[in-house]
């Protein structure tokens, strides 16, 4: 049992245990808290505390779930010359990520047959669920593979996807600094040669809704947000091409035997300047910046899409932002009022930097980052500003926020309650039209396989991670 | 003395578990709870007088199911066929069951019983029967794999239905279990190479067409060795056709279970 003690508004601080180099810190309403199935999530935050180099303390956000190694939902920085970087950190999709696009029309105004044809136009244009790539597409070239993992986004807009605009609108503006080719091996350069530009499986998706309601009126208007709008959200990651770095580091860890000390093998990490844990930063940088130009080209098709359908130029259709939320970074924040270069692990959950942030682009310098937190495909999602650190302004949990709403419940679960039932219909009659190419995903991503994101983001709010700007209204969904 | 009345048409067999296609062509199709590996077909015997035996029956060599695969579809028999068969490939062990299928045809003999004694064993599960069109059941074929649960004697009651009369249980070799962000498994085996089979079988299950990437390793001796043997997979299929998993991760122990067999559990990124 984790006796827990209330730090602040829904945040709790776990102690410091045995073994535990700092304490663990857990974001969440005692509702969330009590719903919680068992005690592992916490049993990975207090293993996380103990990695070298962890600075402050190992975070669990409100919508922590049990991951590998570190809980989904987890955040851990360490020091940039004296810790270690883990794979296990960041997660096998390196730069999952979330993006949102504003399309200037309101969704009352679309009719009904003009939602299933563009549905239909998005499902045939972006590749979803396994084995479906662009067919009459080039496979990427090992020089190809160069320039976007050195470019990062500015590589697809180069090749017609989208607009130089774009880039300003993305963490890092679209790219990770430190990407080098022969970090990565060729089994990563295979598996991702025709995965660029589509969504994938599992839980990743585009999505089409609402803006349904507005909470922080100064902040949409400055961000061009409105009540009623069309949005698109985009949920992908790096694909084939970042599991397999992924993959390729933690098989080369543990050949090193550099989990030997640590409490799970799975935690298995490099210092971070050793010649290991630089390889796995470049890999790693390689494949969060493929997932940026997969992100910019799904953006490109869903453009196209609205043009066929609804006469909607592609630049009309407005990027407002793109997070990673599996990633580390190399950031500086004040610790005992020093500025200190560390090393962000983020693992399910998303940089939410508030006003003032050099690296953000003016707009976002004046308000805070636009932070996104998909719920469920039936229920809604949020759009947050990013409020940096919470309380008494000391880096508490490095600018971080949630990333979604976390599974309550297994895949076997979903499937079961909804065997004998018809899901596509039931979201019907919610209103909500679903594409998918298996059943199974249907159902396994089901709005009650999920924890209730209104509960989620209201514990980011009350911790003080994060306003809430605006509630999104999903009504058109294409799933992995 | 036996009458009509306890006389009944016999046959000892495997219970089959496998991601069976949806779709099949026509034909008379078993249910897929009926489907089974027949071991020994006795014909119509005297139950109450084989009854009694069976505890003294020789055990499977093996305490866990077997994993194999489809390889292709078989006409049974070849001249004249009325039955569509699927054949096994068996992925380890394969002169096991046979060997066992001797022991028991031998023992069943010795008891005094005449089973049908096939020159050579052909291990293969009835998924329909005459009237079949055999072009369609060749062209729709594609290769998955499969699982031996329990071994059984069987009732044969008519109308492709078969009522089970004594069972001896086996060990299933993996088993879905809770994980709420991913898929896992608890995977059992009597050697490391067992766990990375019936492991692979397990992925197989879920997406049927990675069959087609298993390597075939001399042995496989520990879990790190178990788990770069599956990644490898998953990383040939997905570069060729897609996957829906992204790796296994290097989670668990083996361990060492109170019934001589080894166990793991295997959690599954997708």
């Amino acid at each position: 049992m984790y006796n827990l003690q209330k730090k602040g508004p829904a945040t709790f601080l776990l102690p410091q245990r045995a073994g535990m180099k700092v304490p663990g810190l857990i974001i969440a309403t005692e509702k969330l808290l009590q719903e919680m199935e068992n005690d592992k999530p916490f049993e990975q935050v207090c293993n996380v505390a103990s990695l070298p180099g962890i600075q402050g303390y190992s975070i669990a956000m409100p919508d922590i779930h049990w991951g590998y190694g570190f809980p989904i939902g987890g955040v851990a920085a360490m020091d940039a010359e004296t810790g270690v970087i883990s794979p296990g950190g960041v997660g096998y999709d390196i730069n999952c990520g979330v993006r949102l696009a504003i399309v200037p029309i309101t969704y009352k105004s679309l009719k009904g047959s003009q939602k299933d044809a563009l549905l239909k136009k998005i499902f045939h244009l972006v590749p979803s669920g396994v084995g479906k790539g662009h067919k009459e597409r080039k496979k990427l070239t090992r020089e190809d593979y160069c320039q976007l993992i050195n470019l990062g986004a500015k590589w697809s807009i180069q090749h017609g996807y989208g607009f130089e605009r774009d880039l300003q609108h993305m963490e890092s503006n679209g790219v990770l600094e430190g990407a080098e080719i022969d970090a990565v091996s060729l089994t990563a350069q295979t598996r991702g040669q025709n995965q660029l530009g589509t969504i994938g499986s599992g839980n990743h998706f585009v999505e089409i809704g609402e803006i349904q309601k507005i909470h922080l009126s100064q902040t949409a208007e400055a961000w061009g947000v409105a009540e009623g709008q069309v949005y698109v959200l985009i949920h992908s990651g790096s694909r084939g091409f970042g599991y397999q770095i992924c993959q390729d580091t933690l098989d080369q860890f543990v050949k090193l035997g550099l989990n030997e000390g640590l409490p799970d093998k799975q935690l298995v990490a490099a210092s971070i300047n050793s010649s290991e844990g630089k390889r796995y930063f470049s890999a790693m940088a390689a494949a969060a910046n493929y997932a940026f130009n997969n992100r910019q080209q799904i953006l490109h098709y869903v453009r196209q899409a609205f043009w066929e359908i609804l006469h909607i130029l592609p630049e009309e259709i407005r990027l407002l932002y793109d997070v990673c939320h599996n990633i580390a970074k190399f950031e500086t924040h004040l610790i005992h009022g020093k500025r200190r270069k560390l090393c962000v692990h983020r693992k399910g959950a998303t940089r939410a930097f508030g006003p003032g942030v050099e690296e953000l682009s003016p707009l976002f310098r004046q308000t805070g980052q636009p932070v996104m937190v998909p719920g469920d495909m039936g229920r809604a999602s949020y759009l947050l500003v990013g409020c940096g650190n919470p309380l008494d302004g000391h880096s508490l949990t490095w600018c971080s926020c949630c990333h979604g709403a976390g599974r309550a419940r297994s895949r076997i679960q979903s499937m079961k309650a909804w065997k004998e039932r018809d899901p596509l219909q039931y979201m019907q009659h919610q209103g909500i039209q679903v594409m998918a190419n298996s059943f199974r995903t249907i159902a396994e991503e089901m709005p009650d396989a999920y924890k209730d994101v209104d509960e989620v983001v209201s514990a980011c709010e009350e911790a003080g991670l994060a306003k809430i700007v605006a509630k999104l209204r999903p009504y058109l969904v294409l799933k992995g | 003395m036996s009458d009509d009345t306890t006389r009944k048409r016999l046959f000892f067999g495997f219970e089959v578990d496998a991601p069976w296609p949806t779709h099949l062509p026509n034909g008379r199709v078993l249910l897929e709870k009926e489907r089974h590996l027949t071991t020994a077909f006795l014909g119509n015997v005297d139950f109450s007088q084989l009854e009694s035996l069976l505890e003294n029956a020789p055990a499977p060599s093996f305490k866990i199911g077997l994993a194999g695969e489809f390889d292709k579809v078989v006409f049974l028999p070849s001249t004249n066929p009325h039955v569509v068969a699927y054949h096994v490939s068996w992925m380890e062990n394969p002169s096991a069951l046979e060997k066992d299928v001797q022991t028991f045809m031998h023992w069943l003999k010795s008891q005094g019983f005449n089973p049908n004694d096939p020159k050579k064993f052909l291990p293969h599960v009835t998924v329909s029967r005459s009237p079949f069109d055999s072009v369609s059941w060749n062209q729709t074929f594609q290769k998955f794999p499969m699982i031996l649960r329990n071994f059984h004697l069987y009732e044969s009651i008519g109308n492709l239905r078969y009522k089970t009369l004594w069972t001896y249980p086996l060990l299933p070799p993996f088993e879905e279990i809770e994980h709420t962000a991913d898929i896992a498994y608890k995977i059992r085996g009597e050697t490391p190479f067992q766990l990375y089979i019936h492991a692979f079988t397990a992925l197989a299950f879920k997406f049927p067409e990675i069959i087609s990437f298993r390597k075939e390793y001399v042995s496989i001796e520990n879990l790190d060795a178990i788990i770069i043997a599956l990644n490898r997979a998953i990383s040939c299929a997905d570069s060729e056709m897609g996957c829906p998993f992204k790796a296994v991760s290097f989670h668990g122990h083996i361990k060492q279970e109170a019934n001589a067999t080894l166990s793991w559990e295997m959690i599954v990124d997708v």
